[in-house]
């Protein structure tokens, strides 16, 4: 009873530092997946035109060709990792409860950690992870909820 | 103001001077310019008015040449960008690059300071080579069968994360959202759309191809000097958003990546205005110039070819290598959807658990991918969510690496176009000869990624009778399609139902009395795979024809027995009438060897209401 209290204010705590670390990133979080929008981050931000949506050839996805205009927050290392986070949230999930594969890799390296911290850093993200997921309200959580969550978490842990 | 003046004519003398060199050098007539605009007869193919600096541009690459030799010295144009690098030279980099090359342009420069977007976005110093990405169609959807191509801008060291971060270029028609899919296909057809170049970074397109549409897909790895590369990538970056118009079966993108490496490539890579092209053309077409180049102790284009599997394939080589122990219990968890699992692992050593939660956790991933991704199961994502907790209790353990075979590359198997010559026996009739065309032949008993699959698309065979000197049409199929389902994941209750559709045209020579069937004809069936030796299978069919009987269903069975280069196709069935329950025994054979990807021959017989031989060759090209 005592370990299971402990964990649900564990998790109270955790979700309650997320949301604390996210007003902390409201600025950044909010230009990275509202003001860019979840469509602009996808791109590599080169040049041109409006943005329109765009079956590919064999109506494989749907996406927006790239828009030049871009703001600045839309830019850099924390829009890469913001857009990568919600574009490959299961392969991340995935990764992440595994402790390996190349998605958590990629995710190691827009994280900027080195070789050296790598291992470290995934232990601690993972642990961070689990505590979520033990949460009640993580089944509930949309795909934006979990990306934000988990990129709050590297702010963190940064 | 004087200065000004003064140092408008400075501009447009030293500018004169540049146009009657380029003049001199012929620069608008030279094909390389005029392959930086587009142009194909009289005109650029490119529709937008930005692309162009002159207002005969689209028309005339000499008014374009001399009107953006007058925008780099007067540094005056009408091109918009509301953001980002503002400078003509950063706007169309590969047409300042080119004319530096060949008029040693004053003062030029494209550097990160100058150009800060365009070095940003184009990463040269960290793009270490351009390659060309097959993904593979499937039959599921028509629009899908024929694959798609991607051109990706290679980061360096980035091979053991798969290029995730590479650059990857796709070329697609822009369709409005929630567009009508009828509408769709007929103003694909038909040029009711414009298409683009647009560019994301690859691994959003591994999630969607890779992991939700489980799709395989062959990266091909190109040669190309770094002026090319550079040229390569500034010039997508001119491209990028310009708009073409969009054909379905020609302007695709395939023709639009074919014509694009034709610019770079010395080599004639699409040299020809074919009405239908697809993907795997083009890597047949990059093949083909590789190894000539190899022949002639040139360097080669394609340096490596790179299998990348899907999702699927990864789920079920996952849960192969399993013990029978884990499996056991692995099946069990999937087949008893028991929210409570954990008596089942508690079995189990912690290795053996983190083996069965991590296949667990691929099917769960495999099964939630293949759902709607807008709208998950909620009962799916909350049973995912309680196997990736109890696998997140467990530690890490690193893998080893699956060993996924691999299946045959686009460029392992005959190109899809074909030539044929045949000589046919028919009872009743004499004997004449066929020449026929195929736009895309993948037949079961031919060698072909699709496996035992089957797509055909405009057969058409002409019969030739020498004695009576008669032409005639002997038979088209616009489509045929067999999808045999031998590689699907049995423990998702994944649909195991084979299907087989025909829309054609037959010929039948009655007493001396010559009819046109032209037949609508469909089944579904379940296969069996034997091995490695072929496969087995059972179909129930119904099909519309223009002669009596007009609607006829029936069973029939099959197999496709052999390896690549030797194959056996046998099909038998009855067809009744749906009019008077007659019925009418339903024969085929065909025997195909395959001499090499470009030459086979081929014996069928046949047996319905015609009885004939055919012996025929054919010429893969």
């Amino acid at each position: 009873m005592k370990r299971l209290l402990m964990t649900f204010l564990f998790t109270g705590v955790m979700v309650t530092s997320a949301s604390i670390i996210y007003a902390g990133e409201t600025k950044d979080l909010q230009g990275i997946y509202e003001e860019c929008g979840i469509g602009g981050l996808l791109f590599p931000r080169w040049a041109a035109g409006a943005s329109v949506s765009n079956f590919i050839w064999d109506y494989g996805s749907t996406a927006s060709t790239s828009g030049l205009t871009t703001p600045d927050a839309c830019k850099g290392g924390q829009a890469k990792l913001a857009a990568y986070i919600y574009k490959s949230y299961d392969s991340i999930e995935k990764d992440l409860a595994k402790g390996d594969g190349k998605y958590l890799d990629m995710l190691v390296i827009l994280s900027e950690k080195t070789p050296e911290t790598k291992e470290i850093f995934v232990q601690d993200l993972r642990s961070r992870f689990r505590e979520a997921v033990e949460g009640k309200d993580y089944s509930s959580l949309d795909r934006l909820e979990r990306s934000k969550m988990v990129f709050a978490m590297i702010q963190d842990l940064t | 103001m004087g200065y000004m003046f003064s140092a408008s004519v400075t501009f447009a003398s030293e500018s004169q001077s540049y146009i009657e060199k380029a003049n001199e050098l012929h620069l608008a007539d030279d094909p390389f310019w005029r392959a930086l605009l587009h142009f194909k007869g009289g005109r650029s193919l490119i529709l937008d008015k930005d692309f162009f600096l002159s207002d005969r541009g689209r028309f005339d690459p000499q008014a374009e040449l001399d009107a953006t030799i007058e925008a780099y010295f007067s540094q005056e144009h009408t091109i918009k960008r509301e953001s980002g690098d503002k400078n003509i030279v950063c706007i169309f980099p590969a047409r300042y690059a080119w004319l530096n090359e060949k008029l040693g342009l004053p003062g030029y420069r494209c550097d990160e300071e100058f150009c800060p977007d365009l070095n940003q976005w184009a990463r040269l110093d960290q793009i270490e080579a351009i390659s060309l990405v097959y993904v593979s169609g499937y039959l599921g959807n028509p629009a899908s069968s024929f694959g798609h191509v991607l051109l990706n801008l290679k980061v360096k060291n980035n091979e053991e994360l798969l290029g995730l971060f590479d650059t990857s270029i796709t070329h697609g028609a822009t369709v409005p959202i929630n567009e009508n899919k009828l509408m769709y296909v007929l103003k694909g057809l038909f040029g009711g759309y414009y298409s683009t170049y647009s560019d994301k970074l690859f691994y959003v397109h591994d999630q969607v191809y890779a992991n939700r549409e489980f799709r395989d897909m062959w990266e091909y790895v190109l040669e190309f000097s770094d002026f090319e590369k550079k040229m390569i990538i500034y010039h997508l970056a001119e491209l990028l958003t310009k708009r073409f118009k969009y054909y379905f079966l020609s302007g695709n993108c395939a023709q639009r990546m074919a014509v694009f490496l034709d610019i770079f490539i010395k080599e004639d890579v699409y040299n020809f205005d074919y009405p239908i092209y697809v993907p795997e053309e083009l890597f047949h077409r990059l093949q083909q110039i590789d190894m000539k180049r190899r022949a002639n102790n040139e360097a080669a284009l394609i340096r490596n070819v790179r299998y990348i599997p899907s999702a699927r394939r990864y789920l079920f080589y996952e849960t192969k290598r399993l013990s029978d122990e884990e499996r056991r219990v692995y099946l069990n968890i999937t087949n008893s959807h028991s929210e409570d699992f954990s008596p089942l692992l508690k079995r189990l050593d912690i290795a053996s658990r983190i083996n069965v939660l991590n296949a667990l956790l691929a099917y769960q991933y495999y099964k939630l991918m293949a759902s709607n991704e807008e709208k998950p199961d909620q009962r799916l994502k909350k049973y995912k969510d309680k196997i990736l907790l109890e696998r997140l209790r467990l530690p890490i353990k690193k893998e080893t690496s699956l060993n996924i075979p691999e299946i045959p590359a686009p460029t392992d198997v005959s190109p899809p176009f074909t030539f044929n010559i045949g000589f046919i026996n028919e009872q009743g009739s004499d004997p004449f000869s066929t020449v026929g065309v195929t736009v895309f032949r993948k037949e079961s008993v031919g060698t072909n990624a699709l496996g035992y699959n089957e797509l055909v698309a405009v057969d058409l065979n002409v019969g030739i009778d020498f004695d009576s000197e008669k032409i005639f049409v002997d038979t088209f199929d616009f489509l045929k399609i067999r999808d045999f389902r031998t590689f699907y994941i049995k423990e998702a209750k994944e649909n195991p139902l084979s299907w087989r559709v025909r829309a054609g045209m037959d010929r039948y020579n009655i007493d001396g009395n010559v009819l046109y069937d032209y037949v609508l004809d469909g089944g579904i069936g379940l296969v069996e795979q034997a091995d490695k030796l072929g496969i087995l299978y059972e179909f129930i069919n119904v099909s519309s024809h223009s002669l009596d009987q007009q609607y006829r269903a029936g069973p029939s069975v099959g197999f496709v027995a052999g390896r690549s280069l030797l194959k056996l196709q046998m099909d038998y069935g009855l067809e009744f009438g749906l009019e008077d329950y007659g019925y009418i025994e339903t024969a085929q054979a065909k025997l195909q060897y395959q001499v090499n990807k470009q030459h086979a021959v081929q014996l069928s017989f046949e047996k319905n209401t015609r009885r004939r031989l055919t012996a025929s060759y054919f010429f893969y090209w």
